[in-house]
C-alpha cells in the first residue's frame, strides 16, 4: 500500500515540477519528489512479516531473529540529509530572484 | 601512497579553509597542486573502505583507466585554480570539496557512493556557479541536477531490489552471467541513463547549460565546460563499461537519443552568433560525441578522446571567457579580430580548434580516425556517416570563428592575458601538436587500456 | 481480547490509511494558493512520512525525518517567506 502511495507521490512531485512557475512551488515539489523516494527506498527493504523487527542490536539477541534489511535505511539517511542542502542552496537562490526581480514567478522575470 | 588520501586531503583542507579564511586560498592552490603530484606515486588496485568485504563496504578502485580519468581532472583543475584563485577567495573551501568530488567520482566502485559524490560535486557547482550573478539559471541548474540525481537514486535503487548489490562491477557481471532476458533491467537502467545524462549534458535534460554555459566567467566557463563535462564522461563511460547491459530496444534509444543530441547541438552552435553559445553547443554535441562511441563499446579511444577533449575545451572557454569578460560582449562582431594583438594565444586557439575538428597533424585526427577506422571495421556505417556529418558542421562554425577572431577589422578590440594564460595555452597545444605526429604514447596508452578490458575485479 | 486485536490486522489499516492521507496531503502542497499554507502542508506531509517510516520498522529514519525534514526544512521556508514579506512591507 505505502509502495504504490510513494510512486504516487513521486509522481505527484515531477507534475509539480512541470507545470509550476512560482520558485517557491518548484523548490516544495522537489520536497514532495524527494520524501516519495525515501519511503519507496524503505519499502524495498521492507519485509511483510509479523515477526520481522527494526534492525537495531539489543542485549538480548534471540538466536534467530530476522530483521528488515537495514541498508536501504543507511541510504535514506544520507539522501534526507542531501536533500535538506538542496533545500536551503534552492531557498538562498529563491531569496536572491527576490532582491533581483521582485518576484518569484519565473515567468515574470525575463531576459535581463 | 592510498587513494583515498586524494579525496580526503582536499576535504580536510576544506574544513580548515573555513576556520582560518584567510589560508584558504593557499590552502586550494597546494593542495591540487599535491593531487596531481600525488597521482605519480599513487598505487594502483581496490580498496574497501571500513574493512567490510567488498559486497558490503564501499569500495574505491583504481586502474589504468580512472588513472588517466584523474589525471586530465586534476591538471585541468590545478590549471584553473591557479589562474583564478585571488579573484575568488571566498570560494576556495568550495573548491576543494568539488575537488575531493570530482576524484571520489571517478575512483568509487559502488553505485550509492556514486551518488553521494554526484551530490557533492553537484552542490559544488551550484555554489560556484552563483559567481556569475544570475540565481534564475543557477536555480534552473539546481532543479534538472536534483531531478537527475532523484532519477539515478530510483534506478539504482531498483538494481539493489532486484540484485542486492551495489558494487558496480559484481553487478554488472551479475547482469551479464546471470540475467536471460536483459529487457528486464532495461528500465533501471534507463532511469540511470538519465539521471548520468542531466550532467552530461545530454539531449532533453541540458536546458540548464544555455544558462550557465552562456553566462559564464573565466571560472565557471572552464570549470563546468572542461573538468566537469570530462569527470561526468568518464563516469558514464565507466558505468556503459562495467555495468550496463544493453538490450536491443534499448540500445535504440539510447543511440537515437545521442544521435539527436550530435546533430541538434552541431546545427545550434551553427545558427548562433554568440562566441560563448558556439563554444557550449558545440560541447553538447562533443559529449554525444564521447557517450556514443562508449555505448559502442570503443572503450579505449573513448577515453582518450575525453581526455583530449577535455584539454581542448580548457584552452576555448578560458580564452573566450577572458575576452568577454574584458569586452563585456559576447556577440561575434564585437570580438572580430581578437587575434591580431594576442598571436600567441591566438595559436594555441587555432591548434585546439583544429584539434577538436580532426585535422591531420593533430592529436584529435588520430583519435577520431581511429574511431572511425574501428566503427568501420564492426559495419556501423550509421553511426560513421553522423560523426562525419558532425565534422563537417563544425568544420564550417569552427572555420568561420577562426576567420572572425584572426582578420582584422577596423578596430581590433584590446584584451590582455595573464602570462599564465598564455603559457597554459602554449603548452597544451604543443603536447596537442606533438602527440598528433608523434603516435608512439598514445598506442601504448591504448594497449595498457586494453589490458585492463579483461581484468575483472576479485569480489 | 489482544488476539481478537491482532487478528484484525489493525496495521494494515493503519498503512491504507496513511498512504491515502500522504497522496491527499501531497495534492494539497500543490495546490494551495497561499505559499505559507503550501509549507504548512509539506510540513504535515512530511510529518506524516515519519509515521510511515515507522510502520516500516525504521525507527532511526523515521526520527531523522522527524527533526531534519520537518523541523528544520519548515523554518528554513518560513524564514524565506517571512524574509519576503518584510521586504514587501518596507518597500509600501
Amino acid at each position: 500500500m505505502l509502495l504504490y502511495a510513494s510512486v504516487l507521490l513521486i509522481v505527484i512531485g515531477l507534475y509539480g515540477l512541470l507545470t509550476n512557475r512560482n520558485v517557491i512551488k518548484i523548490i516544495l515539489s522537489l520536497n514532495v519528489l524527494e520524501i516519495g523516494l525515501n519511503i519507496f527506498i524503505i519499502t524495498v527493504g521492507f519485509l511483510d512479516l509479523e515477526e520481522a523487527i527494526a534492525p537495531i542490536i539489543t542485549l538480548q539477541q534471540r538466536a534467530s531473529v530476522i530483521v528488515v534489511d537495514p541498508l536501504p535505511q543507511a541510504l535514506v539517511l544520507t539522501a534526507i540529509v542531501i536533500g535538506v542542502g538542496t533545500t536551503a542552496i534552492g531557498l538562498s537562490l529563491a531569496k536572491k530572484m527576490y532582491d533581483k526581480y521582485h518576484t518569484f514567478n519565473l515567468d515574470e522575470m525575463g531576459e535581463e | 601512497m592510498s587513494i583515498v588520501l586524494l579525496i580526503a586531503v582536499p576535504l580536510f583542507f576544506a574544513f580548515l579553509g573555513i576556520i582560518l579564511k584567510k589560508a584558504a586560498p593557499y590552502f586550494l592552490l597546494l593542495v591540487s597542486f599535491f593531487n596531481v603530484l600525488a597521482l605519480g606515486f599513487i598505487s594502483q588496485g581496490a580498496i574497501v573502505i571500513g574493512g567490510y568485504s567488498s559486497f558490503y563496504g564501499i569500495q574505491l578502485v583504481l586502474n589504468s583507466y580512472s588513472l588517466i580519468g584523474l589525471y586530465v581532472v586534476n591538471t585541468l583543475f590545478f590549471v584553473i585554480v591557479a589562474i583564478n584563485c585571488f579573484k575568488h577567495k571566498k570560494l576556495s573551501p568550495i573548491l576543494l570539496i568539488s575537488l575531493a568530488g570530482l576524484n571520489g567520482l571517478l575512483l568509487t566502485n559502488d553505485l550509492f557512493n556514486l551518488f553521494v559524490f554526484m551530490e557533492i560535486a553537484g552542490i559544488s557547482a551550484y555554489l560556484i556557479t552563483t559567481t556569475t550573478k544570475d540565481p534564475k539559471s543557477t536555480f534552473n541548474y539546481l532543479v534538472l541536477g536534483t531531478i537527475g540525481s532523484s532519477f539515478y537514486l530510483l534506478g539504482l535503487i531498483i538494481l539493489y531490489a532486484m540484485f542486492g548489490v551495489l558494487n558496480i562491477r559484481i553487478l554488472g557481471n551479475i547482469i551479464e552471467g546471470v540475467v536471460t532476458n536483459k529487457a528486464a533491467v532495461a528500465l533501471p537502467f534507463l532511469f540511470i541513463f538519465i539521471g548520468l545524462g542531466v550532467e552530461t549534458k545530454l539531449l532533453p535534460f541540458n536546458s540548464w547549460v544555455k544558462g550557465i554555459l552562456g553566462k559564464s566567467n573565466a571560472l565557471t566557463g572552464p570549470l563546468v565546460g572542461a573538468v566537469y563535462a570530462s569527470a561526468f564522461a568518464f563516469v558514464f563511460g565507466n558505468l556503459l563499461r562495467y555495468l550496463f547491459v544493453f538490450s536491443e530496444s534499448l540500445l535504440l534509444i539510447v543511440s537515437i537519443l545521442l544521435v539527436a543530441t550530435i546533430l541538434i547541438g552541431e546545427a545550434m552552435a551553427y545558427a548562433s552568433t554568440k562566441v560563448r553559445e558556439i563554444l557550449l553547443f558545440s560541447s553538447i554535441a562533443q559529449a554525444g560525441v564521447a557517450v556514443l562511441v562508449f555505448a559502442l563499446g570503443y572503450y579505449t579511444w573513448g577515453t582518450i578522446l575525453i581526455a583530449l577533449n577535455g584539454f581542448s575545451k580548457l584552452i576555448l572557454y578560458l580564452v573566450v571567457n577572458i575576452a568577454v569578460d574584458q569586452v563585456k560582449s559576447d556577440e561575434l562582431s564585437a570580438l572580430k579580430g581578437l587575434f591580431v594583438n594576442n598571436k600567441l594565444i591566438g595559436a594555441g586557439f587555432s591548434v585546439a580548434t583544429l584539434s577538436i575538428l580532426g585535422l591531420p597533424i593533430f592529436a584529435g585526427f588520430i583519435v577520431k580516425m581511429n574511431i572511425l577506422v574501428a566503427m568501420a571495421n564492426t559495419p556501423k556505417f550509421f553511426f560513421v556517416g553522423v560523426i562525419l556529418l558532425a565534422s563537417l558542421i563544425e568544420g564550417i562554425y569552427f572555420i568561420k570563428l577562426l576567420i572572425n577572431f584572426w582578420f582584422e577589422q577596423d578596430q581590433a578590440p584590446r584584451v590582455k592575458y595573464s602570462y599564465v594564460v598564455i603559457y597554459v595555452t602554449l603548452v597544451i597545444a604543443l603536447l596537442i601538436t606533438v602527440f598528433g605526429v608523434y603516435l608512439e604514447p598514445l598506442n601504448s596508452i591504448h594497449s595498457t587500456l586494453n589490458l585492463v578490458k579483461g581484468v575483472v575485479m576479485h569480489g | 481480547m489482544s488476539e481478537f486485536l491482532a487478528s484484525l490486522e489493525f496495521i494494515n489499516y493503519i498503512e491504507m490509511v496513511v498512504s491515502v492521507l500522504l497522496v491527499v496531503l501531497a495534492i494539497f502542497t500543490l495546490t494551495m494558493k497561499s505559499l505559507i499554507k503550501s509549507v504548512l502542508f509539506l510540513s504535515s506531509l512530511s510529518m506524516l512520512s515519519v509515521v510511515s517510516f515507522v510502520l516500516l520498522k525504521a525507527p532511526d529514519v523515521a526520527i531523522t525525518e522527524a527533526v531534519i525534514g520537518s523541523g528544520l526544512v519548515t523554518t528554513l521556508f518560513v524564514f524565506t517567506l517571512l524574509y519576503v514579506h518584510q521586504k514587501e512591507r518596507d518597500v509600501s
